[in-house]
């Protein structure tokens, strides 16, 4: 008894200490916005913290007085002395150091000595509006696939592949809801609009505890929360899109309301055409409309109660729809009208309350509601007259899936001593997953009508999580972040638990040099099906299910990390990970349409991923930017006895690429003027290819014989973009023209391969080549920006 | 207007997709030798050795798959050395499997690598009651119930597959105008299909694979393919519908001036085949259902060969066979 106690008093040791704590919140002096990861350091002490993701912060100190100083990339550092008697409020206001004129310019670390977190890319989010893109179209998906550790999928797609991760091993949190689909326009556009977005986090392991759901990567982006003071806003348009935000205080330094708005146009501009090819074709009796759009809102108020209490309230929607319309009305034929439509998108919306319980106590509470669906729907209406009576036939047909979310959870920050800064929580969540829906109905004259429905049923899931993390400084130089993470998911009557330790250290050599390392374990309770190799709106998340079981990694990863005169920070990490309960599709499987029985087409097997990223980033200066370089393998084995894919042996993933490098690099010598160039290059991806045919008794007498599963390589990837900022003060704001030029070069890179039989009238003979197609040839984009 | 649409038509003008040629590795496309040596228990063992031809390059309208006729083929089966002669365009082995045997085969030809092969005959299926069905034929449209019995064995990966084929014989009678009787004899070979919609079986796509048309909870065709995962130590009985009337059906009453009898002769065959079969097996049926490996839409196919230095399969069945010979007299 004696023993457990003295145990007990040293495991709460930390807790029970006698100190004072200073608190507060972190704010740009100019807008009120929330700062996110900005530094307070007591210089006495030697102890410090970052603001989180609310832009509050506690710093528990045992000293009587502190010399705090507050810094934050891109503002003017604070410095605050002050005696602690007793427990502080403490709110900074920092001011920006970059004015208009000044030359020298200050970038956002991607990764620094300093910090404890493993695997943690902080995404310089200021950077990335300065990198080129396609469209002219910020695009904060794209601009991660330049960073180590993250590859694109195919040319153009803003699906990220982390550590030889799946695309559906991302868990995508928009201020801490997740979105299912983040994609436009099949994923060459992302959900996340560039000008709502004000902090962006990747982690590719070493997943904090608070973190869990998939097993590669954690993309964690905070939106703005707009500008308490005064209405700011700014108007966007491109080629392909429009763009409006506008935020600012509904009650000033109390209320704040930001919102965004995007939208592309294709569809306005495509529609004379469209409309006078009909007209042409019907003689004048016939109308069309056809086209493609999307759109993005995403709107965020935020009421601040006091200086202990905020609220916030976020909505997100972000519908896609194809369409077409076809009306005729001919004498001698009768009326027509065919419609069909596809529609898909995600909305996300939470209510949010931040409350300072203690100084050491900092609580948050949100309920979040997130849907998925899709919609395909197909509508004939004819009508006519024979022998003057009126006939009338209609049919429609409607496909319907979707996934949506019912979570509540409630977070607290502790800062319990100097020393520790403890994150704990829970989290529930009810999904509802409806697989597919189909409905067809169908009347006529004189018939009775026909309606009917199939796969109306629904899976429900319950899933709960656990959690506790403690970033805990055992000395000055060695920090420790540890946690676990209790999770569970009851579906099918059937509960699938998991306990996932978490644990990511530092220790610091000197000011400049630090070495890493971290282990995580993660576990999956849903899949995304997906019969294709590009991103379709008809991808369907399903559950885990009594049959198939969650997905679950272990990753091991360790690295240094090193700052040269705090100029140029240079970091190499590498990595093993360990996947369990993969899915790939059997042979032949096909998915478009058809998800039920799934789980008949499918097999599981293992994959591992290792590898060596390597990241040097310039902070400073005129020109900044990062290098980064990959190498990588990532490999698959499905042997399960009689569900073999590539007879039992191991075999690369689609999107190994064994080498993959990019550089970003931005130039800004003034306020009036900034460039971006941005060069990528990667080994290509495997494919399965036939190179013999095989005498078969089957219709086709041959058989087309491949070596092995993704046996062939595709020629590399590679592309170069370019773009320029002319920036102007104008009376009421700034404007900027952007010119961009994607694929400077013309690279023509696969995005499809296929065989292709020519036939020469000469000689009879024909001739069977590979081909390959390409999506995007040199592609310049110009667009307007005006800020106020 | 105007000025709206010159960017949009310069954009459309430069999506416009490019077509290149890929280069591709030249040692990739040398023929390979092809073996087909799917065996069975109970008749000799035939071995057909082709080339086969590189999917990509010049091909002529004449092209096939030329014929190995110059090969050394030996067998060793439990340690006894078999040598194949040539019949007919295949190689004949004078050895007929067994249960339990453990056989090699080796292929050699002037100026080739030699080829091999390792595989084992399966055990005999473990089948017990088969009943067959009598004709209906005054009602087609009645199903036609077939009931095999299998045991699997425990603690083993067992693959089996099932077919069910059907010969007609029709003994007709014509009666001419003189009344003098004509007797015609005509035999029919019939691919019967069948269906089978045994939940444990074939709801459940992930054990049973199929060969034939596909329903979502229906098997529908000539042969059944599956592995034991679900019957794994158990004894289960499978039942097989056919639909098909027997071709004498046809021969109404209308014809008065016709008599006619119908031998029909119904196999039922269970087979157990060893892993290697099964996999080619299945991977060859999901080909040629497969109209292209790089099908955007369907998941790529790889057929199975086990076949050292080559392409192919080797592999023996060891199979049960079942008769059933019934008579109708209308």
């Amino acid at each position: 008894m004696k023993r457990f106690l003295i145990l007990v008093s040293l495991l709460l040791s930390p807790f029970i200490a006698i100190c004072q704590t200073v608190s507060g919140t972190i704010t740009d002096a100019t807008t009120g916005e929330t700062l996110i990861g900005a530094t307070i350091l007591d210089e006495t002490s030697g102890k410090g913290t970052v603001s989180n993701a609310y832009g509050r912060y506690t710093l528990t100190l045992k000293e009587d007085t502190a010399l705090l100083r507050i810094s934050y990339i891109g503002y003017r550092t604070e410095h605050r002395n002050m005696s602690l008697r007793g427990n502080r409020q403490l709110n900074i206001a920092l001011s920006p150091s970059v004015e208009l004129d000044e030359v020298t310019i200050t970038a956002e670390r991607i990764n620094s000595p300093q910090v404890s977190q493993m695997s943690a890319i902080e995404v310089p989010v200021e950077q990335l509006k300065m990198v080129p893109v396609i469209f002219g179209e910020t695009d904060v998906l794209k601009a991660i696939q330049l960073l180590p550790g993250v590859q694109s999928g195919t040319e153009g797609m803003s699906g990220i592949y982390v550590r030889g991760g799946g695309a559906d091993e991302n868990l995508f949190l928009l201020d801490g809801v997740p979105l299912y689909n983040v994609n436009h326009l099949g994923g060459f556009f992302s959900a996340f609009n560039g000008d709502a977005i004000k902090n962006v986090t990747l982690y590719k392991g070493s997943f904090p505890a608070r973190f869990s759901g998939r097993i590669s990567s954690v993309l964690d982006i905070t939106t703005n929360n707009g500008n308490d003071r005064s209405w700011h806003g700014g108007l966007s348009v491109g080629l392909m899109s429009a763009k409006v935000n506008v935020e600012g205080p509904i009650i000033k330094e109390k209320t704040t309301l930001s919102l965004s708005l995007r939208r592309t146009y294709g569809d306005l501009l495509i529609q004379p055409i469209i409309m006078a090819v009909a007209l042409s074709e019907t003689e004048g009796q016939g109308t069309a409309n056809a086209g493609y759009y999307f759109y993005d809102l995403n709107a965020k108020v935020t009421h601040k109660f006091s200086d202990r209490s905020r609220l916030y309230a976020m909505w997100y929607s972000g519908d896609d729809e194809a369409y077409m319309r076809f009306r005729s009305n001919e004498q001698e034929l009768g009326k027509e009208h065919i419609k069909l439509g596809y529609q898909w998108g995600n909305l996300a919306t939470s209510l949010r309350w931040n409350y300072e319980l203690t100084p050491k106590l900092f609580m948050n509470v949100t309920g979040s509601f997130t849907r998925y669906r899709q919609r395909l729907g197909l509508g004939v209406e004819e009508e006519w007259i024979e022998e003057g009576q009126l006939y009338n036939e209609q049919a429609d047909i409607t496909l319907r899936s979707g996934i949506s979310d019912l979570t509540g959870r409630v977070d607290f920050d502790y800062a319990s001593s100097p020393d520790h800064a403890v994150k704990f929580g829970a989290v529930l969540t009810h999904h509802l997953f409806r697989p597919q829906v189909q409905s067809v109905n169908s009347s006529a004259t004189d018939e009775a009508p026909f309606s009917r429905t199939v796969g109306e049923s629904t899976v429900s899931a319950g899933e709960i999580s656990l959690y506790a993390e403690d970033d805990w400084s055992l000395t000055e130089s060695l920090k420790i972040d540890g946690g676990l993470a209790l999770t569970g998911f009851l579906v099918q009557d059937r509960f699938y638990p998991s306990v996932q330790p978490r644990l990511s250290g530092r220790l610091l050599l000197s000011d400049d040099l630090s070495v890493k390392a971290g282990y995580s374990y993660m576990t999956q309770y849903m899949h995304l099906l997906s019969n294709s190799n590009i991103s379709l709106p008809s991808d369907l998340w399903v559950p885990v299910t009594a049959r198939i079981e969650p997905m679950n990694s272990h990753q091991v990863a360790a690295g240094v990390v090193y700052s040269w005169r705090s100029l140029i920070d240079f970091s190499v990490e590498g990595y093993y990970k360990w996947m369990n309960n993969l899915l790939e599709y059997k042979p032949g499987s096909t998915f478009l349409g058809n998800s039920t029985g799934w789980e008949d087409m499918v097999c599981m097997g293992r994959g591992w991923a290792y590898g060596i990223e390597f990241l040097a980033q310039k902070s400073f200066g005129e020109i900044t930017g990062w290098l980064g370089y990959t190498w990588s393998r990532t490999l698959r084995q499905f042997d399960s006895p009689g569900e073999e894919l590539n007879g039992g042996r191991p075999f690369p993933a689609k999107y190994d690429r064994i080498h993959d490098i990019s550089i970003a690099l931005q130039y800004k010598p003034n306020n009036r003027f900034d460039a971006g160039i941005t060069w990528v290059y990667s080994t290509g991806n495997t494919a399965t290819l036939a190179m013999q045919q095989i005498e078969d008794d089957s219709w086709r007498g041959s058989l087309e014989f491949a070596e092995s599963r993704n046996n062939f390589r595709l020629p590399a990837y590679h592309r170069m973009d370019i773009s320029v900022n002319f920036h102007k003060q104008k009376k009421h704001g700034i404007r900027t023209w952007n010119i961009s030029v994607y694929n400077l070069y013309n690279r023509q890179n696969p995005f499809l391969i296929y065989p292709k039989t020519t036939y020469s009238y000469r000689d009879g003979s024909t001739y069977t080549g590979l081909y390959q197609r390409s999506l995007f040839p040199i592609l310049p984009s110009v667009s307007y920006i005006y800020k106020f | 207007m105007k000025k709206l649409l010159i960017p949009l038509l310069v954009t459309i003008g430069l999506l416009t997709a490019c077509e290149k040629q890929i280069v591709i590795d030249i040692e990739d496309m040398e023929p390979r030798l092809v073996v087909d040596a799917l065996g069975t228990t109970g008749a000799p063992l035939s071995i057909g050795i082709t080339e086969s031809r590189p999917v990509f390059g010049p091909h002529t309208d004449e092209e096939g798959f030329p014929r190995i006729a110059d090969a050394t083929v030996t067998l060793t089966a439990n340690g006894t050395v078999y040598n194949a002669s040539l019949v007919d365009d295949r190689y004949i082995l004078p050895y007929s499997p067994q249960g339990g045997d453990r056989l090699t085969l080796q292929i050699d030809m002037p100026g080739r690598p030699s080829v091999s092969a390792e595989a084992t005959v399966p055990a005999e299926p473990l089948v017990g009651e088969v009943s067959f069905p009598a004709l209906d034929i005054d009602n087609p449209s009645n199903a036609l119930s077939f009931f095999a019995t299998i045991t699997d064995r425990a603690a083993s990966n067992d693959y089996y597959y099932i077919t069910l084929t059907r010969f007609d014989t029709i003994y007709l009678t014509y009666y001419s105008i003189d009344s003098l009787p004509i007797q015609i004899d005509t035999i029919y070979d019939s691919e019967t299909t069948f269906e089978c919609d045994d939940p444990l079986v074939v709801t459940d796509m992930n054990v049973i694979d199929m060969i034939g048309e596909m329903g979502m909870s229906t098997y529908y065709g000539q042969q059944l393919l599956f592995n034991d995962e679900r019957l794994d130590g158990h004894t289960h009985t499978i039942e097989l519908n056919t639909y098909n009337p027997v071709a004498g059906y046809y021969y109404g009453a209308d014809y008065d001036n016709y008599t006619y009898e119908i031998h029909c002769t119904y196999i039922l065959e269970v087979g157990s085949v060893s892993h290697d079969t099964y996999l080619y097996l299945k991977t060859r049926q999901a080909a040629r259902d497969n109209d292209a490996l790089l099908n955007l839409l369907s998941e790529p196919v790889q057929v199975h060969s086990n076949i050292e230095g080559g392409i192919g399969i080797f592999g023996v069945s060891n199979r049960k066979v079942f008769t059933h010979h019934t008579v109708y007299r209308p």
